[in-house]
């Protein structure tokens, strides 16, 4: 009788050990593979939708393939100071001024540049948003440039004109036009000869290698948002011609 | 019967009932539970194993499509796709320098002659310098100035007479 009294605490013991060591624990083990399950299944049911996606942002893309390429020069992927030079230089001399001086700033040394880099967006697996969890976003450099002309005030304005639609995407962050400085021993008193000033952002930004489509936002719908490009694209008047390499090699660099 | 202790025989029948739950019915009861949480348990860790299962296929069935969701024209799109949303087509950054300077050539006042013409996108403010003879030219330059919305917010920077005894001022406006 006295074993059998022995025998019920220790049941009661053990439904505790079990409950507070065991069962409880693995609930929680459950609700954290429910949450999971949840997940891969809406991830496996969307891999259907992503193919198609995908499918159809290649056939778009092929089509729009005017787009792509003036996407790409507008906002190209390298710093490309050169060009911006040879742009300037070009409009300048179509618009009748000269270029006085030309002005380059180290790209990311400017406030916009120090902004976007904490740029995050939400992180999507296999088009399912996984909330509260922040992936970084691919954010541009901006290098800034400031050119200074001399020229008659119709020129500079139609210079400024020019600049401002080129088909290089930038930001106009200060522009003016002054009476030039009259310089004591200048024979040259043309009272018309004005400087103008203008300067400008210049956006570029890397394309981002080694992306999945499973975890990518872009994916989650079939078609572009392509408002901007619109909007751009009647925005750009001046189609200034590519550099193009040009040929090199001389014998003696110096003479 | 007289003479006989109530409240001991209480405490006597309280003391029956605790024997009898820790003796003959309290021993099964307990044993059952016993067993229910261990059969509640095991079918606990039973759907957890299944739960596996499908988990571990879903990842299978994933990992095989993974290879479509990676190269190069994904990265083309991923690439394109990103480009055309940071293209900044925001109206207010797309700024034409002719816009302003044809609205400041409808404005001034044909007696003063413009010595510079400033906007700072920044600072977020125009700067207008110019010179004339009188001060009621330039008092007609502000009026004429905050006429158009954009020039609204007009005030006077600066007011000099130079060495040829003209009037230089200098006008600011935020926008």
């Amino acid at each position: 009788m006295s074993l059998k009294l022995l025998v019920i605490p220790f049941s009661i013991l053990l439904i505790l050990i079990l409950v507070i060591g065991f069962v409880k624990p693995d609930i929680g083990l459950l609700q954290e593979k429910q949450a999971t399950y949840a997940t891969k299944l809406d991830q496996a049911k969307n891999i259907d939708t992503l193919l198609g996606n995908i499918d159809a942002l290649s056939a778009l893309l092929k089509s729009e393939s005017e787009a792509d390429h003036f996407v790409r020069n507008y906002f190209p992927q390298e710093m490309d100071q050169g060009r911006v030079i040879d742009i300037l230089n070009f409009l300048a001399s179509k618009s009748g001024v000269a270029v006085d001086t030309m002005h380059f700033e180290e790209p990311g040394s400017g406030p916009i540049a120090a902004s976007a880099e904490v740029a995050l967006e939400e992180t999507v697996s296999a088009g399912v948003p996984l909330a509260g969890i922040l992936s970084r976003v691919a954010t541009p450099k901006t290098f800034s440039t400031e050119i200074i002309v001399k020229g008659r005030y119709e020129n500079i304005k139609n210079f400024f004109q020019r600049v401002a639609h080129m088909n290089r995407a930038h930001k106009t962050r200060y522009f003016s036009i002054k009476t030039a400085e009259k310089r004591g021993d200048s024979k040259d008193d043309d009272t018309e000869i004005l400087a103008g000033s203008f300067r400008a952002d210049f956006d570029f930004m890397e394309a981002a290698k080694k992306q999945n489509a499973l975890y990518a936002a872009t994916f989650t719908k079939g078609t572009f948002a392509m408002t901007s490009y619109t909007i751009i694209s009647d925005w750009v008047t001046e189609n200034i011609p590519l550099l193009e390499k040009p040929v090199s090699g001389r014998p003696n660099p110096f003479q | 019967m007289t003479g006989v202790n109530l409240s001991q025989s209480m405490a006597a029948q309280a003391e029956k009932r605790k024997k009898h739950l820790f003796s003959a019915s309290g021993f099964p009861i307990t044993i059952i539970l016993l067993i229910l949480i261990l059969v509640g348990w095991g079918g606990l860790r039973f759907y957890l194993y299944s739960l596996d299962k499908k988990i571990t296929a879903l990842d299978a069935t994933i990992t095989d499509s993974e290879s479509k969701f990676q190269g190069e024209s994904i990265d083309r799109i991923a690439d394109f796709d990103t480009r055309v949303s940071l293209l900044g087509a925001d109206p207010s950054e797309l700024i034409d320098p002719e816009t302003f300077l044809i609205k400041l050539e409808s404005l001034i006042v044909p007696q003063v002659l413009l010595t510079s013409y400033e906007y700072d996108d920044r600072e977020k403010v125009c700067t207008v310098s110019g010179r004339t003879d009188n001060f009621r030219y330039l008092a007609e330059q502000i009026i004429s100035l905050k006429s158009d919305p954009f020039f609204s917010d007009v005030k006077i920077d600066a007011i000099s007479r130079n060495t040829e005894g003209k009037i230089e001022f200098t006008l600011k406006t935020n926008f």
